[in-house]
């Protein structure tokens, strides 16, 4: 059974996610914005969108939230400086964090 | 309750209808229909036709432009909402080798002015072209 936890296992090889946003900083966000750093080697960007579908529609199922994908390949992230300058967090790390507050109250 | 949009780009009718606005009053554009919720043909007053997507990416990169190719097959221009919204240079790049218009609104509206609005680009102090990236 997928969960939080384990749901970047349904991510192409190579991708990373990241969040990013309003998630980050409010207690009741809209939505999730969520980066996608993607091997444009192994995953075309022709290929990018319906390869994380699955990966970003079980992420809103879990979440019961609106998920807003930025899909980049490495090259494009870096160029962009997209993590630096939105200060987005790597995913397992806004999970893990998010599951150590639930248990601490 | 906010109202889900109508098209899976998840462009807000703000964002369509800051655009139309836009268009309405633009002197270079002679009328325009949308179909498709986000999708635009837009004649100018010189006679020509241009086929222009809506959508509301903060960071437009290849990704987008190939989804939005193949759902919009006759695209020849992709706008990306607010002016604080922007793209990726491998994006604009991507649209210069492919006939492809890569803009945000600002940029847009200015390539209006253009005879030839996919090589439009704005310019800096120094004359050198300034884009939107990201």
């Amino acid at each position: 059974m997928v969960n939080l936890r384990t749901l970047t296992t349904r991510l192409p090889a190579g991708s990373k996610a990241y969040v990013f946003g309003s998630y980050l900083s409010s207690d009741s966000p809209r939505d999730l914005d969520i980066l996608i750093v993607y091997d444009q080697h192994s995953c075309p960007p022709s290929q990018a969108h319906e390869k994380h579908q699955e990966f970003l529609s079980r992420l809103g199922e879990l979440l019961a939230i609106g998920v807003d994908v930025t899909l980049l390949t490495k090259e494009e992230v870096q160029s962009s400086r997209f993590i630096e300058d939105t200060g987005a967090i790597c995913f397992e790390e806004v999970i893990s964090k998010a599951q150590a507050k639930v248990r601490t109250t | 309750m906010p109202t889900p949009p109508r098209n899976n780009w998840d462009v807000s009718y703000s964002v369509i209808a800051f655009f139309e606005r836009a268009l309405n009053t633009h002197s270079k554009v002679e009328r325009f229909v949308r179909t498709r919720d986000i999708f635009f043909q837009i004649e100018l007053a010189n006679g020509s036709q241009l086929k222009v997507l809506l959508v509301d990416e903060y960071t437009l990169g290849l990704a987008d432009l190939h989804r939005a190719q193949s759902e919009f097959t006759e695209m020849e221009f992709i706008v990306t909402g607010g002016n604080w919204n922007g793209y990726t240079r491998e994006a604009k790049q991507y649209g210069l080798l492919h006939d492809l218009g890569v803009f945000n609104i600002e940029e847009f509206l200015g390539a209006l002015n253009w005879s030839e609005p996919n090589k439009y680009h704005k310019k800096d102090s120094d004359g050198k072209p300034t884009y939107a990236y990201h």
